[in-house]
């Protein structure tokens, strides 16, 4: 009977024991080594860039001006409307006409007298703004209408005079309009003053002008100041730095499970990448992404999928 | 008929036995501590102004300060030193005065010149209590890290740690350095951009914080919301927007420098001959210190477990060691006494019985005298166990000439009763001699060497102590004032 409860008692220690041996067997993770991810470095493009406002504005804008003094009797056209060279925008009739009437036509019709003038337009363009209603009386000389010329629409691009050393590489530009849009542009001639207030200059970026950009609209330019088209990339979180940020290092795996630690300088930093200037390293190199914080020189890692 | 002694003679050793018992269970929860908790007539006002100058800190603060506190009643001795951007002054009042009063009494002085004083200025008063200063002293020493490093690492993963310990009170952190972004800013440019440093500090003071917006409700779900404009990292802040014209977007790194320094410090903390960090362990005041120091030692290993291998924390004062030696070289005398009080005994009067006597003598006195001493509030303390260490002594002394002139008496008239026979002997030890001595003093146990390295030069102030402690006695034969002052966290602080 003893004999029995204690052999029982033996096979209940024995199998708690299997049970135990078997869940520390479980652990996947070897004793003291760091999991960790890694990447690789990517070759691509990398510039540095500083975001600049540009401004459309039509370079050329033509005043109609009338002809004589008189009454406006006919305005052909409206705000904003499109027009092109010849069309007739505004017939005058002249105040002797108005007072004489249809005397002189009575008179000798051979004097063709209708006493109206047309007013036709100079170019071709849009309509930006119109100063008299049908009725007014105006004077010779007067502005009656202002045209921009739909060619003569370019982006004034506000550029910092520190960063005109750039200008080179910054040849033809992306232009972001606020819906998104891109379209491209080519920086030609700046103009000669400078706004007194921010230190900027006006370039003058020419579009292509097929498509209908009104005026005072900002957009917004990648203004490169360096660029790497064969950069060696890394994302930031894989580079280390200490509290000071004066030196910057990467852990690498120099076998299955060891990663050392290697100083390297950086080049451009744009967003989350960073270009690696030195050392070289190969496509296939492995490099730690996260778990490397805090590591010592040689750490024993593993790495998880 | 029998003699009381011999007729209880069951119930005395009862008796007996409950007094070594009751003695040797009041030392083991006795609390030990170097010093006796004792609260100083000492009061301390520490005033912060920032970057001041000495000059206009000692006209504008100091002075101020030291007339106000002057006005309070049983102020002894004012005594203040002015540095650069701080001043402290101490306050001596009568040993008699309520301390926790003078305190109340010297606040409400500061605080009717309040006004008077610059804006920015901070005030502490604290009372001195020996419980405010460190009991454990560690250094931590990381090699090839940063000044920054450890003191983040010090702060953040060592300080919590640390602190869960019972009966700590305060981790204090010494040394190191704190890190700080430095915007240098480019004059032409500013200028050129019609910017001031004040419209700068104004971006910088607009941004920068966490605000509560409330809660947003949205297809019946509720949201927290808040405005986050918290810079995280440098380049954060060198794309900080100082201005914006419409013609141009000025970020702070087109008119200044962003960088990351050490700040200035103008203490300097050295450990081991580099510039290391020190980590003070500041205990409770009804703590047991050897229990404490304990409880440390053991924290301490789990620690290590978690910091990287190049981590190092050694101490470099525990003071429970000295309390430990003191409480050793009482025990150490008593058993030394007894044993050569037994042997001249035994080897002089050839009595084993004179011997027991002074075998059971000793012991019943000193479990007596720890159980007074536990009912009296008092601890174990180098006041105390000095007291012991010192009796000890006188009650060997004592026993042997005691039990000797008895053994001589009785040998002298050996049919005498025992009664008369005590008596006799005792009156003639009275003319005989004058039991008492004076003047034992506490040089038979070791003290703490570096912090109380004056406590027998007379009223000489030390400066040169390692944890700050000023300590003078008044050696007058009679009564011994043990006063302990605090520097502060001094302008040279040294470890061993």
């Amino acid at each position: 009977m003893r004999i029995s409860i204690l052999a029982s008692l033996l096979l209940v220690f024995l199998s708690a024991a299997c049970h135990f041996g078997k869940s520390s067997s479980d652990e996947v993770q070897p004793e003291g080594r760091v999991p960790v991810t890694i990447t690789n470095i990517k070759i691509g493009a990398l510039n540095e860039s500083v975001e600049l406002n540009a401004i459309s504005q039509f370079l050329l804008k033509t005043n109609v001006k009338s002809v004589a003094n008189g009454y406006l009797q006919e305005v052909k056209v409206n705000l904003g409307q499109q027009i092109s060279v010849g069309d007739k925008l505004f017939v005058i009739r002249s105040k002797e006409s108005q007072s004489l009437g249809n005397t002189v036509e009575k008179l000798d019709s051979s004097f063709r007298f209708s006493g109206k003038i047309s007013v036709n337009s100079p170019g071709n363009g849009f309509i930006l703004q119109l100063n008299y209603r049908e009725g007014d009386y105006i004077q010779d000389g007067e502005i009656l209408a202002t045209i921009g010329d739909r060619r003569s629409l370019v982006f004034l691009l506000e550029l910092p005079y520190e960063l005109r050393s750039y200008l080179s590489s910054n040849k033809t530009v992306e232009l972001t309009l606020p819906d998104g849009e891109q379209i491209k542009g080519t920086v030609t001639n700046a103009l000669p003053s400078m706004d007194a207030q921010s230190q900027t200059q006006s370039y003058i970026i020419r579009i292509d002008n097929t498509k209908s950009i009104p005026e005072n609209l900002v957009a917004k330019i990648q203004y490169i100041k360096k660029m790497n088209s064969a950069a060696a990339i890394l994302p930031k979180e894989a580079i280390l730095t200490n509290e000071i940020q004066s030196q910057y290092w990467v852990m690498v795996m120099s076998d299955s499970m060891t990663a050392v630690k290697v100083p390297v300088t950086r080049g451009i930093e744009a967003g989350d990448s960073v270009e690696i200037v030195s050392p070289h390293f190969t496509v296939d190199q492995k490099i730690l992404l996260t778990g490397n914080f805090g590591l010592p020189d040689t750490a024993k890692v593993v790495i998880e999928k | 008929m029998k003699s009381f002694f011999t007729a209880h003679k069951n119930a005395l050793s009862v008796v007996i036995a409950l007094i070594l018992m009751g003695g040797g269970f009041t030392y083991s929860i006795l609390q030990t501590s170097l010093f006796p908790e004792i609260t100083f007539p000492k009061i301390k006002i520490i005033a912060d102004a920032g970057q001041q100058p000495v000059d206009q800190m000692m006209m504008t603060v100091t002075r101020p300060l030291e007339l106000a506190i002057k006005k309070v009643p049983d102020l002894k001795v004012l005594r203040s030193s002015t540095s650069r951007g701080s001043c402290e002054i101490s306050a001596f009042m009568d040993w008699k005065t309520d301390i926790n009063l003078s305190q109340q009494r010297i606040e409400s002085k500061i605080s009717e010149i309040r006004a008077s004083l610059p804006p920015e200025l901070q005030i502490a008063v604290e009372r001195m209590n020996p419980s405010i200063l460190p009991v454990i002293g560690y250094t931590l020493e990381g090699k090839g890290r940063s000044p920054i490093e450890l003191k983040y690492l010090a702060n953040f993963t060592i300080k919590p740690f640390l602190s869960q310990v019972e009966g700590v009170s305060e981790i204090r952190i010494i040394g190191g350095k704190e890190k700080e972004y430095w915007v240098e800013l480019n004059i032409s440019k500013i200028s050129s951009l019609g910017l001031t440093p004040e419209i700068i500090k104004n971006t910088l003071n607009e941004t920068g914080f966490v605000r509560s917006n409330g809660y947003l409700n949205d297809y019946r779900r509720l949201y927290l919301t808040i405005t986050d404009a918290l810079g995280r990292n440098k380049m954060e802040l060198e794309n900080l927007v100082v201005s914006n014209t419409g013609k141009r977007v000025i970020l702070m790194k087109d008119i200044a420098t962003v960088e990351i320094r050490e700040a200035k410090e103008y203490i300097k903390v050295n450990a081991n001959g580099k510039e290391n960090l020190l980590i003070a362990v500041i205990k409770q005041p009804n703590t047991n210190l050897i229990e404490l120091t304990e409880k440390m030692r053991l924290k301490l290993i789990d620690l290590q477990k978690t910091l990287p291998s190049d981590i190092v924390i050694k101490p470099y004062y525990i003071q429970a060691d000295f309390v430990n030696e003191s409480i050793r070289s009482v025990t150490d005398s008593l058993w030394i006494g007894l044993f050569l009080a037994i042997v001249v005994a035994i080897l002089f009067l050839r009595s084993f019985k004179a011997s027991a006597t002074i075998l059971f003598t000793i012991p019943v006195t000193i479990c007596l005298t720890l159980i007074v001493l536990y009912s009296m509030g008092q601890t174990l303390n180098i006041m105390t166990l000095g007291a012991i260490a010192a009796a000890i002594g006188l009650i060997i002394d004592d026993a042997i000439v005691v039990v000797e002139q008895i053994q001589r008496t009785h040998e002298e008239h050996p049919y005498e009763k025992s009664t008369t026979l005590v008596q006799k002997a005792i009156r003639f030890l009275c003319h005989g001699r004058v039991l008492f001595e004076h003047h034992r003093y506490f040089s038979p146990f070791p003290v703490d060497d570096r912090s109380c390295r004056c406590l027998f030069q007379g009223d000489d102030q030390c400066h040169d102590c390692h944890t700050g402690l000023l300590v003078f006695c008044h050696l007058d034969g009679t009564a011994c004032h043990l006063s302990v002052a605090d520097f502060g966290e001094g302008k040279t602080l040294q470890s061993k």
